[in-house]
């Protein structure tokens, strides 16, 4: 074994000892400052848009909608709003309602009676503001009305694009899906920031200011539920819905994820869905679960319920039944 | 006896469809449908509508065909609502005859006629009732024999026409005990009873009751199908390979 003496160094010369700035290690150095200061930049340069007037200093630093003091909650009500009037030349009626003790929403859908007139989801856009193109774009609407073959309930064979002379078709029918605002949502488990959460009467919301925009909730949907604001929301004045809530259809920004809430600045005033409103048919059924006589307990009890995709286990508050 | 019924027909019901014929005899019929014609174009010309004359010895004139604006439901929901459209799938047909100036005392005309079971002639004056309704093949299985502004119930009492619900939930009464339960129709307002009033459609509000089957509607616009897609959209059922 020819061992080396430990006082024995490779050779090294004086400038590998002490490296000295030369040109390479200047240039280097320099690459590595500027691409440091360009990325303290980019960070900061949220600040911009704060000096442009895009972003007020209480969106920047607001906390989390459920953190907010009611004061803190309606200064932020009150910029949305302005910034609404500025943007849009609409002052909304913006509002945060707080969920009903004693109610728990469920909803119900007649597959007997649903004749796939999309009446629903059409009423949809024109509740919730959602971003659209032209009047009949409903590329947004919280509902898809899938046009089924009958004698199985199999949404693989399904067609949400039909576009018959008229409906129903015979050896067809209809299965609007929606927000199912599900007991084991997980949506809500799978979002990084807890920008989404079930509220006390079952209603799934979006902190449409806490979003990130990851849309890791939209795969975990199992029912294509949640719909994303990939380009700022395109909406006529004159179709905004002025009535509007913090957590349901005020305009959103972009990049963001949103959802049916059971219209909950509707119906936390005691009023019906809109979907359910506009139903020709009556296939709509809404109520509070928590009350046994309620319609929705009627259906529960009485009524041949059916639960869509039951078996991933999201015990949902959206219920099919059927007639005969 | 018949000329104060038939001046109004041809002053009111010249615009619409209906005539009232009381002749039996064919040939009565004709040359009574002559006069008829030639007061209503009397009339009806003074009103500057076009009308083709009274023609042919062997067949009716021609009715005038006038064009019938589809009737308002009256509004259903909030007020505050109005920018939903609650259109429900029928159109009324007995309103626009009121808003025609007619009255709904059926009696006027039919304390002329004997309720009987079948005629053996087509009716003149409800034409355009097409009876789509199971096995109730005749007026009188829901009418009343004696007094027609009002519905027959099973021994033979009136129902008012305002209770109409009751005079079909005599053979539906499955649906009549959901409708009870508010699971069965459109409801429209609030579903909180404490913070509103909701409204309830009856059933003749969406079924026609002499063919209560819905119409197949036309569909609302289709989500479009997303342009950068490079195959059609699959029609349901589509063989799946």
């Amino acid at each position: 074994m020819n061992e080396i003496p430990a006082n024995q160094q490779s050779p090294r010369t004086l400038e590998q000892v002490y490296r000295p700035l030369n040109r390479r290690t200047f240039l280097k150095g320099g690459a590595a400052t500027v691409a440091g200061m360009a990325g303290l930049v980019a960070a900061l340069k949220p600040l911009l848009a704060l000096e442009k007037g895009d972003l007020t200093l209480d969106d920047l630093l607001q906390k989390h909608y459920r953190e907010l003091k009611p004061d803190e909650l309606q200064r932020i009500l009150k910029s949305l709003a302005d910034k609404c009037e500025q943007e849009r030349g609409v002052r909304p009626n913006l509002r945060d309602l707080k969920p009903l003790d004693g109610v728990e929403f469920g909803y119900a859908l007649n597959l007997t009676r649903c004749v796939g007139c999309r009446r629903c989801a059409h009423a949809c856009l024109k509740e919730n503001n959602q971003s659209r193109d032209r009047w009949d774009d409903i590329e947004m609407s919280y509902i898809r009305v899938l046009e089924m073959n009958k004698g199985a309930i199999n949404v693989e064979t399904s067609n949400h694009y039909y576009a018959p002379e008229t409906v129903p078709q015979k050896d067809k029918y209809y299965l609007p899906v929606q927000c199912h605002q599900c007991r084991q949502s997980p949506c809500t488990k799978v979002c990084p920031v807890q920008a989404t959460w079930q509220e006390k009467d079952g209603v799934v919301v979006v902190d449409y200011n806490w979003c990130i925009g990851c849309r890791y909730c939209m795969a975990a949907c199992p029912y294509d539920a949640r719909r994303f604001n990939y380009k700022k929301p395109t909406i006529e004045k004159a179709a905004i819905n002025p009535n509007q809530g913090y957590l349901s259809n005020r305009l959103r920004p972009k990049g963001v994820v949103e959802k049916c809430t059971f219209c909950l600045h509707r119906t936390r005033e005691g009023k019906y869905p809109a979907c359910l409103e506009v139903c020709p048919t009556g296939a709509r059924v809404f109520g509070n679960l928590l009350d046994p006589d309620s319609e929705i307990n009627y259906i529960l009890n009485n009524k041949r319920v059916y639960v869509l995709k039951e078996e991933v286990g999201t015990l949902p508050r959206f219920y099919y039944f059927f007639d005969k | 006896m018949k000329l104060p019924a038939l001046i109004r027909t041809a002053l009111g019901g010249g615009l619409a469809r209906g005539w009232r014929l009381g002749s039996r005899s064919p040939a009565g019929a004709v040359a009574l449908a002559g006069g008829i014609g030639l007061i209503a174009l009397l009339l009806v010309h003074a009103q500057g509508v076009p009308i083709a004359p009274p023609a042919a010895t062997n067949a009716l004139p021609r009715m005038p065909v006038v064009p019938r604006p589809p009737a308002q439901q009256p509004p259903v929901g909030l007020a505050a609502d109005a920018y939903l459209d609650k259109t429900p799938p029928r159109e009324t047909k007995g309103l626009d005859l009121v808003k025609l100036g007619w009255t709904y005392n059926c009696m006027e005309c039919h304390k002329l006629f004997p309720a009987k079971w079948h005629y053996d002639r087509p009716m003149n004056e409800h034409k355009d009732l097409k009876l789509d309704h199971g096995n109730n093949r005749f007026c009188l299985n829901c009418h009343h024999p004696k007094n027609r502004n009002a519905f027959v119930d099973y021994d033979g009492a009136e129902i008012a026409q305002a209770d109409v619900v009751q005079l079909c939930a005599k053979c539906h009464g499955p649906t009549y005990r959901d409708w009870q339960a508010g699971v069965h129709g459109r409801q429209n307002g609030h579903w909180d009873a404490k913070k509103g009033d909701k409204t309830k459609l009856r059933c003749i509000q969406c079924h026609d009751p002499h063919a209560p089957n819905f119409q197949a509607m036309k569909p609302q616009p289709a989500l479009v199908y997303p342009p950068r897609a490079a195959h059609q959209p699959k029609a349901a059922g589509a063989a799946q390979h």
